[in-house]
């Protein structure tokens, strides 16, 4: 019998926004604490809250063994790491002075707007270990500035909305700055006008779907992947990578133990599918190499699903990705869906229009973009930048083609 | 188990919610059980009043209670403290509202769990197109305490037992994705149902459309929406934007959507209603306030909002029974419980005997509202001189919200509520929230399909 144990710890100060001002303060700090058996090919699972002794779980986790949840692949053992990521952190009094100053801020330049969610802070830290040698630790402290934004006397409930990482020490008028840029051109509104236009998106969000989707093991092996039909030649340029990478928040292992050497891993590009991805449990059930992709809320058994997915780098910045084009960056999606056979619908809320510098020159939006996967990575792909979106992201931007439909 | 010991601080108001809940899920992929998990959870949360603003904080350690809230007395002040005071809304009520002390499922063995779970996704033996399934049973019972320093009491209980099945068929080139839940109070009553006809006659239906389902021609047409796709929409388009801390600091749009406005036809009335057994049965909320039948729309005039503490006690109007937290981590918010298109007079037959040419749209896979809202049909089907034809793939369905309010032309006889098994709603940072949502069938006269 192996016993494996998994114990996360999270605390996080919080101040909510609303109205533009803050409505509250929120202190959270749990300790969840998670039991797991292995015997004879099954797996035993037993989870709880608070200060409860481990003992106890292993019990209630051999209990469990009884209903029989096979889990044929051994344990992960003799495995070791230790990995963090510290981004910029202040002390609670200093993130509420942080959050007046920045609301303040809001109020005076964007008074036409209102803001509402949080600033928040967070420390995490994630421990598994059982008693075949596997130790794996990973600490993150981390910050962000979570905002909607409503135009007042919008019929919408949000209008636009910002997500920003502190990831170095925060300049309230910088940040201020960067909101209103986009905002300043509110009221230059233009109608879409159907017909193929130039999009660029913050990082691969939007269109993730059908690639966290379709490059699975589960889906492989019922040969329902997209990936495995006949279909137009993806650009050569396009790489996709699932990353583990410390700046996304990510630990190098997964929650079955297994750690990846290179956190980046390749799943597909124009020469078509590198990886599949697979837990170990996935990986002996349908014949194929583990790829560290064991992910998943850790009340549950690990299953497979992807860290962070993100597109290779093939420009250096916005202007030079747009090429002196017309464009639309697509802020606000109101959902995006994307059919067996690639073909996307993503109803935009928001778009910016976007002169040939990358600058944001007016607003459009209330229509629905579509295009397939394989001529928007074909193609159509414009590609991915080494800057990031913004200096409160990690992610570049990606650009290709879409159509606006009539 | 006891409760708690809680000594409120002087001169502020402040309240604590206790919670116990405990969880059972089960997964089988393709017939083998991929997981099987119990999570039990106890844990408070507290918050004081002070300054105008919610000092709040969160713990597993219920001995910490009152430390908290003395620390969260006297903590350091905030700028823009002001005398805003949302607890004046706050009724201190006396109740104990417990109805599923008996048949509790904790009380079930996980084996009986799992054999009705192996019953519910028994008939895909019988699926010659099937690729792959995915099957779940999935239950709750919780139970809140709640208490402020002005002497409020309520203690509630909830449970449900539920179970859901997704399934991926192919035929030839084309795949096709759909899923079915149910749930119910108790296992008992989950178990005493009918449930191979039901995911049998759903899997025909399946089958055929994923065999016979031809792309529709864009356009707008006359569509009737199932009560699960009647349901999002409300909840999408106009729940969301009838939860009033959206309206907060709005002088325009509260103008704008101004209460006795007409926004949808006479035939339209949109409920949100916390009593309701079910996925949103919330018979208090989390402030202790008592649920109530809210209509959003009543007759196509606008009726009434959501409220919480706050947002009652900024726009001056009553609470509704509409704060609530996702669990013990996190406060309480603006959000729906059971919200519904109520019937209307029209029998389904005739309803659809209204349709000679358009679509039925019958499952969805998601939807949205802005402005303009979207929903993504799943199973969906061309109706023709009043009859369900022949199937059809339709991208998405879309509009503006007012204008296809103002288009609904007829609504039947009898509401559905569609539970919410595993998922919810999710707003900010709590998601899922359980809710149910649904209504009667729905005619709309016009609306964009792609």
């Amino acid at each position: 019998m192996v016993r494996e144990h998994l114990i996360y710890t999270h605390h996080a100060l919080s101040i909510g926004i609303t109205d533009t001002r803050i409505a509250s303060q929120r202190e959270q700090h749990h300790t969840l604490r998670v039991a797991r058996v292995y015997a004879d090919g099954c797996v035993g699972l037993a989870s709880a809250y608070g200060d409860v002794p481990m003992a106890a779980l292993e019990q209630q986790a051999e209990a469990a063994l009884t209903i029989g949840v096979p889990y044929a692949p051994a344990p992960t053992a003799d495995s070791t790491s230790s990995g963090s990521v510290d981004h910029h952190t202040m002390s609670g009094p200093d993130l509420t002075r942080f959050t007046e100053d920045l609301l303040g801020r809001l109020r005076r330049e964007c008074p036409d707007f209102i803001f509402a969610n949080r600033v928040i802070q967070e420390s995490k830290q994630l421990q598994l270990h059982n008693d075949r040698g596997m130790q794996h630790t990973f600490r993150s402290r981390e910050a962000g500035v979570g905002l909607t934004i409503r135009a007042k006397g919008s019929p919408n409930i949000i209008d636009a909305a910002v997500g920003m990482e502190i990831i170095s020490p925060p300049d309230p008028a910088a940040i201020t700055r960067h909101v209103g840029a986009r905002l300043d051109r509110w009221n230059e509104v233009e109608a879409p006008t159907p017909g193929k236009v130039q999009v660029v998106f913050e990082g691969l969000r939007t269109l993730e779907l059908p690639f966290a989707r379709d490059l699975r093991a589960q889906v492989f092996h019922s040969n329902t992947s997209m990936f495995q039909r006949e279909h137009a030649p993806l650009h050569e340029r396009f790489v996709l990578y699932d990353s583990l990478a410390p700046r996304f928040g990510n630990p190098a292992f997964d929650n079955e133990g297994t750690l990846r050497n290179d956190p980046e891993l390749r799943l597909l590009d124009a020469s078509g599918v590198r990886s599949v991805a697979a837990c170990k449990r996935d990986a002996l059930r349908y014949d194929r190499p583990v790829t560290g992709n064991g992910h998943g809320g850790h009340t549950s058994l690990p299953s497979t699903a992807f860290g962070h997915l993100r597109l290779g780098e093939t420009c250096d910045d916005l202007a030079s990705l747009i090429g002196g084009q017309p464009t639309l960056w697509i802020d606000l999606a109101a959902g995006s869906d994307c059919g067996p056979l690639g073909d996307y619908a993503v109803p935009v809320a928001v778009a910016w229009i976007l002169d040939e510098a990358g600058q944001v020159v007016g607003r459009t939006g209330g229509f629905t973009l579509t295009g397939n996967l394989f001529e928007m990575f074909g193609a159509d792909y414009l590609g991915t930048t080494v800057t990031t979106s913004s200096p409160y992201s990690h992610d570049g931007w990606v650009g290709t083609r879409m159509t606006i439909a009539g | 188990m006891a409760d708690p010991q809680i000594a409120f601080p002087a001169g502020v108001y402040s309240d604590v919610r206790v919670e116990t809940r405990s969880k059972t899920v089960i997964t089988t992929l393709n017939g083998e059980v991929i997981d099987a998990t119990t999570h039990n959870t106890r844990g408070a949360f507290v918050r004081v009043l002070r300054g105008g603003i919610w000092r709040m904080a969160s713990t597993t350690d219920l001995s910490e209670i009152s430390g908290l809230l003395e620390s969260l007395a006297s903590g350091d002040d905030v700028a823009n403290d002001t005398a805003f005071d949302p607890s004046e809304r706050l009724v201190p009520h006396q109740a104990t509202v417990h109805r599923y002390q008996d048949q509790r499922v904790t009380e079930i063995s996980m084996a009986d769990k799992l054999t009705l779970l192996r019953r519910f996704a028994g008939p895909v033996s019988t699926c010659e197109l099937l690729r792959q399934h995915r099957a779940i049973y999935a239950d709750f019972h919780q139970e809140r305490l709640f208490r402020s320093s002005r002497g409020a009491e309520v203690r509630t209980d909830h449970q449900q037992a539920g179970l859901a099945l997704a399934v991926t068929v192919a035929h030839e080139d084309s795949t096709f994705s759909d899923s079915l839940q149910v749930a119910e109070p108790s296992f008992d009553i989950l178990l005493d149902q009918d449930h191979e006809s039901r995911v049998g006659n759903w899997l025909e239906r399946v089958e055929r459309y994923v065999r016979d389902a031809v792309p529709i021609e864009p356009g707008k047409y006359p569509v009737i929406l199932a009560p699960a796709v009647a349901g999002v929409f409300a909840h999408e388009s106009f729940g969301h934007k009838s939860e009033a801390d959206f309206m907060l600091g709005d002088v325009a749009s509260l103008e704008s959507w101004k209460i006795g406005s007409q926004v949808g036809a006479e035939t339209l009335s949109i409920v949100d209603d916390g009593a309701l057994t079910g996925s949103g049965y919330t018979p208090y909320d989390d402030e202790g306030q008592p649920a109530s039948k809210t209509w959003l729309i009543k007759d196509g005039l606008l009726r009434g909002r959501l409220h919480s503490a706050e947002t009652a006690t900024a726009l001056e109007e009553s609470t509704t029974g509409n704060a609530r937290a996702m669990n013990f981590k996190f406060e309480p918010i603006v959000r729906m419980t059971s919200t519904y298109i109520e019937a209307g007079s029209d029998t389904r037959e005739q309803l659809f005997e209204r349709v000679q040419d358009g679509y039925y749209l019958e499952t969805f896979k998601h939807g949205s509202g802005m402005s303009t809202f979207t929903i993504a049909p799943s199973l969906a089907w061309r109706v023709r001189d009043g009859k369900i034809a022949e199937p059809v793939r339709i991208n998405v369905a879309t509009g503006s919200v007012f204008e296809t309010l103002g288009l609904i032309e007829a609504v039947s006889d009898e509401v559905q509520l569609t539970p919410s098994v595993m998922g919810g709603c999710g707003k900010m940072e709590q998601f899922p929230l359980p809710v149910a949502f649904g209504g009667p069938f729905v005619l709309v006269s016009e609306m964009n399909l792609a």
